[in-house]
């Protein structure tokens, strides 16, 4: 079965998030490696800027996770194919008793 | 007092500019991912694939809710919503800030950081313990820290030396305070956007809009003599700053005809800021008037502005605004008035000491310059300090100085501004009377006005 198109949407913007915030993770991580200050102030920084980037890191995989759950399910979940040659089968045993009803009408009268 | 080179070319400005824009935008994509991963989790989506698969829905309910929760992730990225937002509100009452809060926060600190490379003050004394208090989410200490400095400075002197940041330190203690009113305005703030309230209480431009009502009114005035004295009879842009000193807070604008140096007549608004007296009175240059210039166009202020302008200029006529504080906002708010750039050429606009960088003109050949003491809070007001790390639009001249007197209000007066033109920037003068050299000539014919709201 297709994804509902609200849930693909859903599924959509949490990839795009997740990333957003990987790409963001590198490039803090970088910014924490490029201080050059060796000051107090500038270890908390760059332990700060480290743990952000490592936060980011891990929200970005948490997204992907939820992604993966809210998107398509599993194949063999899916029920799409038997229900169309279901349907497909009602409609033309519906067809063919229509034509033989159609058919066997006048000579009843 | 003392000039400074600009804030771009102080040497370790621009990295930690980058870096806090950089924090900016991880604060932004954070805020988003929690703002999507809350939408996921109340979707009905999430409620039909419970029915079809409830197995499936719960693992995925509970995905999202350890994305929006875990320690070392979002932490609480809830937000965006009914659910969300009450679910962001317990998390500031209960003091969880998540990623993206704490991310802001660091990009703001970066900020104060740079402007105190321009301004070794803010990174000395009680105003360093100031920031660390507020960095600590120690709000009540922050007060008594600001209330000793104002005791012992002067309020004037204090508001004077945080004005540089003053703005980015309203956000900052905005989203690590317990108000989750003030918080869209200090997101706006941290990210580089407009914000649409202010952030201290976080009352919106739309409340105080409310108050500001009315189709504006001009009413020509016979100038006195005293007044008729003391304005300048050629143009150049220190002596309009003093015509508008001159005018004084009183609810009055002034146009003045001037023929160029090719014989052409063109046109000068000179725009006045904020008066006294009630907060709401009958005057548009009221403080409500003040709220609503900054975060709206169409004003009170700027529709009898339009018909003071209509009773004395020919229709076409090239115009400069020149606006100081509440007036240089409405001043742009006319330029941004597609219906008024129709009527008029306006060339130029000068906002002196006004917050106006969120505002765009409606001709982009409209000139813009900005003129700001960096010791002056209410080019601030509008959440983009001088010392910003995110720059204003192609085209536009931004002149910041440093009045070292760190006298507010006095530093803000337009006789304070048109003294540091001629004496502390003056090359930064010429510049403009450069620039505004097509204007530069003996005045004609002097139209003072009086506005009111109705």
């Amino acid at each position: 079965m297709r994804p509902h198109p609200t849930s693909a949407a859903h599924t959509d913007r949490l990839r795009t998030d997740a990333a957003n915030l990987g790409t963001r993770s590198t490039e803090l991580a970088e910014l924490a490696d490029s201080l050059s200050g060796t000051g107090p102030s500038d270890d908390h920084l760059r332990a700060r800027l480290r743990e952000q980037a490592h936060r980011s890191r891990r929200a970005a995989e948490d997204l992907e996770q939820a992604a993966a759950l809210l998107g398509p399910a599993p194949t063999h979940h899916r029920t799409g194919p038997a229900m169309a040659a279901l349907l497909s089968g009602a409609l033309l045993a519906t067809a063919v008793l229509i034509t033989v009803a159609r058919r066997s009408r006048p000579a009843a009268r | 007092m003392t000039t400074a080179p600009s804030p771009e070319t102080v040497p370790g400005t621009e990295d930690l500019h980058a870096a806090s824009r950089l924090l900016g935008a991880a604060a932004a994509d954070a805020r988003r991912a929690g703002r999507h991963a809350t939408a996921a989790l109340c979707s009905s989506a999430l409620l039909r694939t419970a029915l079809r698969d409830p197995a499936r829905a719960t693992a995925t309910a509970r995905a999202l809710l350890r994305t929006l929760t875990r320690h070392d992730g979002l932490r609480h990225g809830f937000t965006g919503g009914r659910l969300g937002t009450l679910a962001e509100y317990a998390g500031l009452l209960l003091n969880r800030p998540g990623l993206a809060t704490e991310l802001a926060v660091t990009g703001l600190s970066l900020r104060v950081r740079a402007a105190a490379v321009r301004h070794p003050e803010l990174a000395q004394g009680e105003l360093a313990r100031l920031t660390e208090a507020i960095d600590a989410d120690r709000q009540a200490e922050a007060v008594r820290i600001f209330r000793a400095l104002c005791s012992a400075n002067g309020s004037a002197h204090t508001l004077s030396s945080v004005a540089p940041v003053f703005a980015d330190l309203l956000a900052w203690n905005a989203l690590t305070d317990e108000n989750p009113f003030n918080d869209r305005s200090a997101w706006a703030i941290a990210t580089g956007e407009v914000p649409d309230a202010e952030p201290l209480l976080g009352i919106p431009i739309a409340f105080w809009a409310l108050w500001d009502r009315g189709p504006g009114r001009a009413e020509i005035l016979d100038p006195e003599p005293e007044l008729l004295a003391r304005l300048a009879t050629t143009g150049s842009v220190a002596a309009w700053v003093r015509n508008i000193a001159a005018l004084g807070n009183v609810g009055r604008i002034m146009v003045q005809a001037v023929t160029g140096p090719d014989g052409t007549r063109r046109y000068v608004l000179q725009m006045s800021g904020m008066g006294g007296g009630a907060p709401r009175n009958d005057s548009p240059m009221d403080l409500v008037g003040g709220f609503t210039n900054v975060g709206r166009t169409d004003t009170p202020y700027t529709r009898a502005a339009r018909k003071a302008v209509a009773a004395c200029v020919p229709l076409g006529a090239p115009l400069a605004i020149v606006g100081h504080s509440q007036g240089g906002a409405a001043a742009m708010n006319l330029a941004a008035t597609p219906a008024f750039v129709r009527d008029y050429s306006v060339t130029h606009v000068v906002a002196v000491g006004s917050p106006i960088d969120y505002k765009r003109p409606a001709d982009p050949l409209t000139q813009v310059i900005s003129l700001v003491n960096e010791h002056d809070i209410v080019p601030a007001l509008d959440g983009r300090s001088a010392v910003s790390p995110y720059q204003l639009p192609d085209g536009w001249t931004e002149i910041t100085w440093l009045d070292t007197s760190h006298a507010f209000p006095l530093c803000h007066a337009a006789e304070r501004y048109a003294d540091n033109l001629d004496h502390l920037v003056p090359d930064a003068r010429d510049r403009i009377d450069t620039m505004l050299a097509a204007y530069r000539g003996p005045v004609a014919s002097t139209h003072v006005f009086r506005l009111y709201d109705r």
